[in-house]
């Protein structure tokens, strides 16, 4: 496959005359690549080592940029091998070819040297997604993570080890900030500001990367995810090496646990989803729950239910969710379920206590309502039911269910139903009105 | 709506219609500046993709041909999308690099030249305009002439807390400067 970055590794004599011998001696391939992604600002930190033969004195090596979302004042090199005998002497700008750069290097070294050259590219971004698969009594659940990286960066990246940063560092959110805001000034004053910014935040980056580097190195190696606390950000490693050719997505599984307890429940309020029972799963990310090793980023959720015993499942629905930390509970609203029913009617109502003033005008009534709600569970399993009702105004309410007052205006029946089982329960609704009112 | 008002109208707007079509299209296209930045991008894209990479691949006349196709899409870049800073600088400094390709060292220079006094702001490339300008000259065994762009370089840009490409560039200019680093003349090319 066609790789846009160009390597071309030249030797040259530093004793040789004006037009000395030039030889292309190697083409050099990656020895390895490292992609650190920051999907909040659309950088991918890129690092990748390869072996150079070095001849005593001067070298040259050119690096292209041209047709990738590559930010060249990001390139750097480094000798990772015979560091102290290596050194770039000069960066220049063959006119011959577009966009590229050349090092000429001095080496005190004559053989083989370990070099790494790293830079930030755009085009190269992350999304998780998960999986879960709920028992039959929808009592636990299996949960799995994948994460799929995008790659439109115009370069392709082979056998590439990933690492995934979720959450921001707050120095690049602060620069993030003062490049947006800077869209009322003038044009020149705010490239200017960008171009200082982005300095800024490619040596925040820099700073960063160090520190995963002492994170990882400081634990074990491990052929899953490692999950490294960095104050306010975490950092997913992925096991493996992996291509990602330019134009392409790939997903990859981050990790799998069985036996999640989770909560199934339906939830009725007329206001927000009409007619129709909303189904939810709950969790929590803690460790008895299996999981709460670290925080789960943002992610896209299909979940299934498994329906026979020869593992058959069937789709429950979809959702997304927001970034979960460690020991917080996540609820997934998995859209309508037509097996559970809750079906409101008003069975009575009646104005009472009309007052009026001394003309013979209205001033105060009081409007008692009766309303009858069936719940009906065609499923096979028990469910809990959470019917939110609303009231407005001075309202006293009476009734035989067990219920919780919300808020001011909203009250909650928690009803438990037995498989294929059908209930129903009474209230009654008291609204005084004008001068009937008493609070 | 009466005869007489309906004439009216489709006259007002034939009116309207006619002028607009009789003078420039572009003073009644109004791009946004997101649509002006995609334009120039594409444009420099083009020029790049299609005209001066395979330019550095040919050979005679084909090479020739190509490199006046990049020279006419990246002068129009640089002159109609002037207010595209990103995009028409690096036009600017492209035109620099294939006038210096021909060896046409005086167009080549005055080409960098024109990057920092028309895009000020844009500091990489104004970077690595004064650099290949003074390459080129040094090249070309024009030192003192070379020293002025090493110095305007050295002046701007030598700054403890500069990026390390940029370090790395300032400290080449000033070992040429100091004739520490000499160039051949197929170096610079």
């Amino acid at each position: 496959m066609r790789t846009p970055i160009q390597f071309i590794f030249v030797l040259l004599a530093l004793a040789s005359p004006a037009f000395a011998r030039v030889n292309v001696v190697t083409l050099p391939g990656r020895d390895s690549v490292l992609l650190t992604i920051y999907n909040s600002v659309d950088l991918t930190l890129v690092k990748e080592t390869r072996k150079l033969t070095f001849r005593r004195g001067l070298n040259r090596l050119e690096f292209s940029w041209a047709n990738t979302l590559i930010d060249p004042t990001s390139v750097e090199f480094r000798a990772l091998t015979h560091a102290d005998e290596v050194e770039v002497l000069d960066v220049s700008f063959p006119p011959r070819v577009t966009n590229t750069l050349e090092w000429r290097i001095n080496s005190e070294h004559a053989g083989e040297v370990q070099v790494e050259i790293r830079y930030f590219t755009s085009g190269i971004a992350w999304s998780a997604d998960y999986v879960v698969e709920a028992e039959r009594n929808e009592k636990t659940a299996g949960l799995a993570g994948y994460v799929r990286v995008t790659n439109n960066s115009g370069e392709d990246y082979e056998n590439a080890q990933l690492r995934l940063v979720v959450g921001v560092i707050r120095l690049v959110e602060e620069i993030g900030q003062l490049a947006r805001r800077s869209g009322a000034r003038a044009m020149t004053e705010a490239l200017k500001e960008q171009n200082e910014s982005r300095d800024k935040m490619y040596l925040a980056y820099r700073e960063a990367d160090g520190k995963f580097d002492k994170a990882l190195m400081a634990g074990a190696e491990v052929k899953q995810m490692i999950k490294e606390s960095l104050s306010e950000y975490y950092l997913y490693t992925i096991g493996g090496r992996d291509t990602v050719p330019n134009g392409w997505a790939k997903r990859l599984p981050s990790f799998s646990t069985n036996g999640v307890p989770i909560t199934s429940y339906y939830k009725y309020e007329k206001e927000q989803w009409g007619d129709r029972v909303v189904r939810y799963y709950r969790f929590k990310n803690d460790k008895p729950s299996r999981l709460g090793h670290e925080p789960l980023p943002d992610g896209d959720v299909k979940a299934f239910r498994l329906v026979t015993d020869d593992l058959l499942h069937s789709f429950v629905g979809r959702t997304s969710v927001k970034y979960i930390p460690v020991d917080e509970q996540v609820e997934l609203e998995l859209g309508h379920d037509l097996e559970v029913m809750v079906k409101p009617r008003l069975m009575n109502w009646m104005k009472t206590d009309v007052r009026f003033d001394s003309r013979g005008n209205v001033t105060g009534w009081t409007t008692k309502e009766t309303w009858e709600i069936e719940v009906q569970n065609s499923k096979e399993i028990d469910v809990v039911l959470d019917i939110r009702r609303n009231f407005s105004g001075d309202w006293t309410l009476r009734t035989a269910a067990t219920h919780e007052k919300v808020d001011a205006n909203k009250v909650k029946f928690v009803v438990p139903l037995k498989p294929r089982a059908k209930q129903r329960f009474t209230y009654e609704l008291e609204t005084r009105h004008g001068t009937n009112v008493t609070r | 709506m009466s005869r007489v008002n309906i004439i009216v109208v489709c006259a007002v707007a034939i009116g309207l219609l006619t002028g607009c079509s009789q003078r420039r299209p572009s003073t009644c296209i109004v791009e946004s500046p997101q649509q002006r930045y995609d334009a120039a991008k594409a444009l420099f894209e083009k020029a790049s993709r299609e005209f001066h990479i395979p330019s550095s691949q040919a050979r005679g006349p084909e090479r020739t041909k190509l490199e006046d196709q990049a020279l006419a899409a990246y002068t129009d870049l640089a002159h109609a999308y002037s207010d595209q800073p990103t995009w028409a600088a690096q036009a600017l400094r492209s035109l620099g690099n294939i006038h210096a390709a021909r060896t046409n060292l005086i167009e080549a220079v005055r080409t960098y030249a024109e990057v920092a006094e028309k895009f000020p702001r844009q500091d990489f490339e104004v970077l690595m305009a004064w650099k290949s300008a003074g390459d080129l000259l040094s090249g070309a065994d024009k030192a003192a002439e070379a020293n002025v762009y090493y110095k305007k370089l050295l002046a701007r840009f030598d700054k403890p807390d500069a990026l390390p490409i940029v370090q790395s560039v300032v400290r080449g200019a000033r070992a040429r400067l100091e004739g520490e680093l000499k160039l051949s003349a197929r170096e610079c090319q």
